[in-house]
C-alpha cells in the first residue's frame, strides 16, 4: 500500500523516492485522471497557477502563500516540468495531492508535458541523473497523456459567463469548447491539430485574428477571435500560462484573456515575479503576486551530482 | 593581432572650437597616417598639397565617436577638433584605426562611443582604452583584482597577459593560498571576493583558464572558493566534502595509459563544475565553452576504448565465466558499457557506428546475456537501454546477416516484454522492439556487415533487405510475441496485464500501419488478432488497457481497409466496445471522449465505401447504444440520410472512383489520416497485391465470405 502522506512529506525534502512507489504513484493517478472531462469542469473558488518548470522550492513557496491542499483548491495550468533542477519532485508532489484530494487539486497538460519536450529541456536529464535510468521518466510521460487539456470553471452564484482554462490558448479548428470533448486525448501531444493548439497558442495584441506562430506550433489569436470565442461560448475570461510575464499576470484583450505565470525568477535568473490568480465565488478576480525567497540552506537550487563514475 | 596599416582617405570636414563656436576649417580627405608618429592628417580636396589639418595621436587624449559620423576630441594643447565624415563607413574606419593605435603604439589614448540613452541624455561607453594589467592576488587587493578582471575582460591584451599569469606564473595557485588563509581567518569579504573572482574567470569562457580549474591541485580549491557565494550569504555549499568523498572513479578494468586516465578524471571534474557547481551561473558562452570541452575529451576516451587492444577483450572476458566474487564487477561492467553507449549517443553517426561495432565485434552479446540472467533487475535496465541505443542509431548493427532478423535479442526482448515482473523494463523492451520492427529504420541502416551491398544499387537492396528482415519476423518471432492475444487472461486487471497488453495492443496497430500490408494483414488476420483486442475492451480488464484496445482498434479502421473491416464486422468485434460506450455513455470522461472519437472517425469519412459498411453495420446491431449521444444519433441520422438519397438517385448513380478522404477529416488525428491517404494510394497503386492477398486469405482461413457486400461496392473499389 502506498503512503501517499509519507511521500509528500519527502518529496518536499528533495528525497529520493522510490522507483516502485513512483510507478505505484503514476498508475493511481491514471486511474483518476481517466474519469476526467478531457475540459474538466470545476466550481470557483479556485486558484489558477501558471508554469512552475521544476521550481520545486517555489512551489512550496505558493503553498505557504496560498495555503496547503487540502484548504485552497488549485488548479495548475501545466508546465510542471522541465528548466528547473526539480522536476520530478514538482510533479511528484503535485500527484500526489491530486492522488490525495482528487477534488481540490487539477493539472491540466501544458507543452512541456511531453516525451518530446522533455528530453530536450531537462526532465529527461534529471530522472536519468537521479535514478541512473529513464524508468521514472517513462511513468510520468504515461501520466502526462491521461492530462487533461483544460477546465471550464462556472459560478453558480454568479449569471457572469464562465472561464475556459488552458495552456496555451485558442485553436483555428473549433468555435465551441464542447468540440474539444470529441478528441481522444490520451496520446503525446501531436505536431498541429486542435490539441497541439490549446497547449501552444498565444495570443497577440498586434493582430486581429490568425497568425503563425514562431514557436513552429499552434497559431498566434488576436482580439476579434478571442472576443468572438468568448461570446459563443458565453466566457467572460480565458485564462491561460505559457508565456513569461515579468509581473506574474498580464490582462489584453479588455480583460478577456490573463497570462498566469507561477515561476519567480524564471530558470532562477530571469528576475520576473510570479503570480496566482483567485477566483472567487461570483469569478471575481484577485491576484497574489510573490518573488522567490530562500528558506534555508537546502533550498539553493542545484542538481545532484552523479556519485560514482566511470568515465 | 592586425598590424597597422595607415587608413586610405575619406571625405570629411574639419571643425576647431573658438570662443564656444564650432568653425569649418574646410573639406577634404582624411587619412590614418604612421609616419613620424600616428597622426590624422586632413589634405584640401581642391588642392591636394594643402593640408587642412595634422593631428598628432598621443598622450592620453581621449577620442569621441558621436552619432555614426563624428570624431571629436581635445588635444594635449587644450584645441578641440571635430571631424565630419561624409559617410558612417568612412568614420568607421578611421575609429578602427584610432583603436589598433591604442592596442599597439600609444595604449593611454581611448575611444569612446557617445550614444543616447533615451529622455535623460547621453551616456559614453569605452571601445578602447588604457588596458589594465593583471596583478597577483593578496589578502588586501582582491576588489581590485576583481574590478581589474571585469574591465580586461573586453581586452584581448589582458586576456593574454592573464593567461599567462595563470599557466607560468602560478596565479591559480596564490588564489587559492589566498583563499586558505582567509578561509582559516575567516574573513568572510575576502571569501565572497575571491569568489566572485572565480565566477568572473569562469564568464571569461576560455578553454584555456578552465583546464587549469580542473588540474589535480586546483580543482579542490576552486570549487572550495564556489562554496563562498555571497547570493547566498547564509549558506555554503559542500562541494569540496562531496567531491572527496562522496565521489569515486571506479575501473572495472583499469586503464593502463595515464594520459587518459587523467582525462577521464578532467572530464569528470568538469560535468561536476558544469552540472553541480555552476549550474545556476553558466551563461550560453560559458556552457558551451564546457560542453565542448568534455566533448573533445570524450571523444578522446572513446577512441582509446575502442582501439585499445586490451580495454574491450579483458572487459568482456569478465562474462565468461562469472563467480560471487566476480558478479559485482560484471554488474559495474554493465553500468561502464551503458555510460558509453549513452555518451556515444551524442556523437555523429560515423564515429558512433565505430564505437557500437567495436562493441560488438569484441562480444557485446556475452554481456547482454549475462545481464538478462541476472536477478539484479538495474542490470536488465541498463542492458535494455544500451540495446535500445545502439538499435536506435542502426536496426542492423547487432545483425550477422542483414536479411535475417537476429532472433536472440528480438527473442530476448519479447521474453522480457511478457514475462518481466518489472513494469518500467516491459515498457523498455516494447521501445525497443518497436525500433527493431520500424521498416523505416531497417531503410537507414548502413548496413556495416557486407561491404558489397554497394553505394550505387542502395535502393533496391534496402527495399529487399526490409522484406526480407520482415518475413523473418513474421516466419518466427510475431507469432510469440503476439500469443497473450490468443489467450485467456488469468488476472485480467492487474498492473502487469495492463502494461503488457497495452503495448501489445500498440505493437500491433504498429505493425498493421507501417509494415508492408500483405506481410502484416495475413499474420493479424491469420491469427485472429483483431479478436483478440476486441475482446480486451470487455469491462474485466482495467480502464487503461480498455483505452489502449481502442485505439488499437480506431487506428485499424483509419487504415480504410476493406480486409480488416470485412473482419471487424463480421467477427462483431466491436461489440465490446460498444458495451463500453453504453458503460460510459453521458460521462464525459477520457473514456467516453474516446470511444466518441471512434464514432466522430466513422462519421467525418462515411463517404468512404469502408466508413460507410462500418457505420451501416453498427447501427444495424446496435440502435439502442448510438441513441445515448448525439454524435450516434448523427450517425444513424446519416444512414437514414443516405438511404433516402440513394433511393432518390437509383436512376442516376454513378459510382465513386476513388476514395478519396474529404477535407473535413477529424483535425487532431491528421498525422495518422494523411499517412492514410498514402496507404490508400498504396494499394491501389498494386492491385495485384490485393488479389494475392485475397487468395492467401481464401486458402489459408476461410475465413471470409464477399457476400456482404453488393456488387455495386465491389466494383467501386478498382
Amino acid at each position: 500500500m502506498l503512503h501517499i502522506d509519507k511521500i509528500i512529506q519527502d518529496v518536499r525534502k528533495c528525497k529520493i523516492v522510490p522507483e516502485n512507489d513512483i510507478q505505484e504513484l503514476c498508475f493511481l493517478a491514471q486511474e483518476l485522471l481517466i474519469q476526467e472531462s478531457n475540459i474538466q469542469l470545476v466550481d470557483p473558488p479556485v486558484t489558477i497557477c501558471g508554469d512552475i518548470h521544476g521550481q520545486l522550492h517555489d512551489l512550496l513557496r505558493l503553498f505557504k502563500i496560498s495555503s496547503e491542499p487540502p484548504h485552497t483548491k488549485y488548479l495548475f495550468l501545466g508546465d510542471f516540468v522541465d528548466r528547473g533542477f526539480y522536476s520530478l519532485e514538482t510533479f511528484l508532489l503535485l500527484l500526489c495531492y491530486k492522488v490525495r484530494y482528487p477534488d481540490r487539486i487539477f493539472l491540466i497538460r501544458g507543452n512541456h508535458e511531453s516525451r518530446q519536450i522533455t528530453s530536450v529541456y531537462g526532465f529527461y536529464d534529471e530522472c536519468m541523473r537521479k535514478y541512473g535510468s529513464a524508468n521514472v521518466w517513462r511513468y510520468c510521460c504515461d501520466v502526462f497523456d491521461y492530462l487533461a487539456l483544460g477546465a471550464y470553471i462556472l459560478s453558480g452564484a454568479s449569471a457572469d459567463g464562465g472561464v475556459l482554462c488552458v495552456h496555451g490558448g485558442l485553436s483555428p479548428a473549433i468555435e465551441t469548447i464542447d468540440e474539444i470533448r470529441l478528441i481522444d486525448r490520451k496520446q503525446e501531444v501531436p505536431h498541429d491539430g486542435l490539441m497541439c493548439d490549446l497547449l501552444w497558442s498565444d495570443p497577440e495584441e498586434n493582430i486581429p485574428a490568425w497568425a503563425v506562430s514562431p514557436r513552429g506550433a499552434g497559431y498566434l489569436f488576436g482580439y476579434t477571435e478571442t472576443e468572438r470565442f468568448l461570446f459563443k461560448n458565453n466566457l467572460s475570461l480565458i485564462a491561460r500560462a505559457h508565456q513569461l510575464v515579468m509581473e506574474g499576470y498580464k490582462e489584453v484583450f479588455d480583460g478577456g484573456l490573463v497570462t498566469v505565470w507561477s515561476a519567480p525568477n524564471y530558470c532562477y535568473r530571469c528576475g520576473n515575479v510570479a503570480a496566482v490568480l483567485t477566483l472567487d465565488d461570483n469569478l471575481n478576480r484577485n491576484y497574489t503576486v510573490f518573488d522567490s525567497m530562500l528558506q534555508d540552506c537546502s533550498e539553493i537550487p542545484s542538481k545532484k551530482p552523479v556519485a560514482d563514475y566511470f568515465l | 593581432m592586425d598590424a597597422v596599416r595607415p587608413t586610405s582617405p575619406r571625405r570629411v570636414k574639419v571643425y576647431t572650437l573658438e570662443d564656444d563656436k564650432w568653425v569649418d576649417r574646410g573639406t577634404g580627405y582624411c587619412s590614418g597616417m604612421l609616419e613620424g608618429g600616428p597622426h590624422f592628417l586632413v589634405r584640401n580636396e581642391n588642392d591636394t598639397s594643402q593640408t587642412l589639418l595634422k593631428a598628432t595621436i598621443e598622450g592620453s587624449t581621449q577620442y569621441q565617436r558621436q552619432q555614426d559620423t563624428l570624431i571629436v576630441w581635445t588635444d594635449s594643447q587644450g584645441n578641440d577638433y571635430a571631424l565630419s565624415f561624409q559617410e558612417p563607413d568612412g568614420c568607421l574606419s578611421l575609429c578602427e584605426f584610432l583603436i589598433n593605435i591604442q592596442h599597439t603604439i600609444e595604449p593611454n589614448i581611448s575611444l569612446v562611443a557617445v550614444v543616447s540613452n533615451g529622455q535623460d541624455g547621453e551616456v559614453t561607453e569605452v571601445i578602447a582604452g588604457p588596458v589594465p594589467e593583471p596583478c597577483f592576488p593578496t589578502d588586501t587587493n582582491l576588489s581590485e583584482l576583481l574590478e581589474l578582471l571585469n574591465q580586461g575582460a573586453k581586452s584581448n591584451k589582458f586576456k593574454d597577459t592573464l593567461l599567462d599569469f595563470i599557466k607560468n606564473d602560478g596565479f591559480l595557485t596564490k588564489l587559492i593560498e589566498t583563499f586558505h588563509r582567509n578561509e582559516q581567518n575567516k574573513n568572510l569579504v575576502n571569501l565572497y571576493y575571491l569568489c566572485d573572482i572565480v565566477k568572473t574567470l569562469v564568464f571569461y569562457s576560455e578553454s584555456a583558464i578552465m583546464e587549469t580549474f580542473v588540474d589535480d591541485d586546483a580543482i579542490d580549491g576552486i570549487v572550495g572558493i564556489l562554496e563562498y557565494d555571497s547570493e547566498f550569504p547564509n549558506y555554503k555549499t559542500n562541494n569540496r566534502q562531496y567531491l572527496a568523498e562522496k565521489t569515486s572513479f571506479k575501473e572495472v578494468i583499469p586503464i593502463q595509459n595515464d594520459e587518459i586516465k587523467d582525462l577521464v578524471k578532467r572530464t569528470f571534474r568538469l560535468y561536476f563544475l558544469k552540472d553541480v557547481v555552476l549550474a545556476r551561473l553558466l551563461d550560453d558562452a560559458s556552457f558551451n565553452c564546457i560542453s565542448t570541452m568534455i566533448h573533445l575529451n570524450e571523444d578522446q576516451i572513446l577512441k582509446f576504448i575502442r582501439l585499445d587492444p586490451e580495454f574491450l577483450p579483458a572487459l568482456f572476458k569478465l562474462y565468461d565465466d562469472i563467480n560471487d566474487l566476480s558478479v559485482s564487477k560484471a554488474r559495474d561492467g554493465i553500468k561502464l558499457i551503458h555510460q558509453f553507449t549513452l555518451i556515444a549517443k551524442k556523437f555523429q553517426p560515423v564515429p558512433r557506428s565505430e564505437f557500437y561495432k567495436a562493441l560488438i565485434d569484441q562480444g557485446l552479446v556475452r554481456l547482454i546475456q549475462f545481464a538478462f540472467k541476472d536477478s539484479a533487475t538495474e542490470s536488465r535496465i541498463l542492458a535494455t537501454e544500451l540495446i535500445v541505443a545502439i538499435i536506435e542509431h542502426d536496426v542492423l548493427l547487432f545483425n550477422k546477416n542483414e536479411t535475417e532478423i537476429d532472433t536472440t535479442l528480438i527473442s530476448i526482448l519479447i521474453e522480457v516484454l511478457l514475462q518481466d515482473p518489472n513494469v518500467g523494463l516491459k515498457t523498455q523492451a516494447f521501445e525497443a522492439i518497436k525500433v527493431l520492427l520500424d521498416p523505416a529504420n531497417i531503410a537507414q541502416s548502413t548496413l556495416p556487415f557486407n561491404s558489397t551491398l554497394g553505394n550505387a544499387d542502395s535502393n533496391v537492396d534496402t527495399s529487399l533487405v526490409e522484406s526480407g528482415y520482415l518475413q523473418s519476423f513474421y516466419k518466427g518471432a510475431a507469432e510469440k510475441l503476439f500469443s497473450p492475444l490468443k489467450k485467456s487472461i488469468s488476472s485480467p486487471s492487474s498492473k502487469s496485464t495492463t502494461i503488457t497488453y497495452s503495448n501489445l495492443c500498440e505493437l500491433l496497430n504498429f505493425v498493421a500501419r507501417e509494415h508492408d500490408r500483405t506481410l502484416s494483414k495475413t499474420f493479424i488476420l491469420e491469427h485472429h488478432l483483431l479478436r483478440g483486442i476486441g475482446n480486451l475492451h470487455h469491462k474485466r480488464y482495467s480502464l487503461q488497457l480498455r483505452l489502449s484496445a481502442l485505439r488499437c482498434i480506431k487506428s485499424i479502421i483509419m487504415l480504410d481497409d476493406e480486409d480488416y473491416v470485412r473482419y471487424l464486422i463480421e467477427n462483431d468485434v466491436l461489440h465490446e466496445f460498444m458495451n463500453l460506450l453504453r458503460e460510459t455513455a453521458r460521462q464525459n470522461n477520457l473514456v467516453n471522449s474516446a470511444c466518441l472519437s471512434v464514432l466522430h472517425l466513422v462519421l467525418q469519412n462515411k463517404a468512404l465505401m469502408n466508413f460507410k459498411a462500418l457505420r451501416n453495420y453498427l447501427v444495424a446491431k446496435y440502435l439502442d447504444t448510438l441513441s445515448l449521444d448525439p454524435i450516434g444519433l448523427e450517425l444513424i441520422a446519416s444512414g437514414q440520410d443516405a438511404r433516402e438519397e440513394s433511393l432518390q438517385a437509383e436512376i442516376t448513380e454513378v459510382s465513386p472512383t476513388s476514395p478519396d478522404i474529404p477535407d473535413d477529416v477529424e483535425q487532431e488525428n491528421s498525422p495518422l489520416t494523411s499517412k492514410n491517404a498514402r496507404r490508400i494510394e498504396d494499394d491501389l497503386a498494386t492491385p495485384e497485391k490485393k488479389k494475392k492477398l485475397n487468395n492467401i486469405i481464401l486458402k489459408a482461413g476461410k475465413t471470409f465470405r464477399i457476400n456482404n457486400y453488393t456488387e455495386e461496392e465491389e466494383a467501386s473499389e478498382t
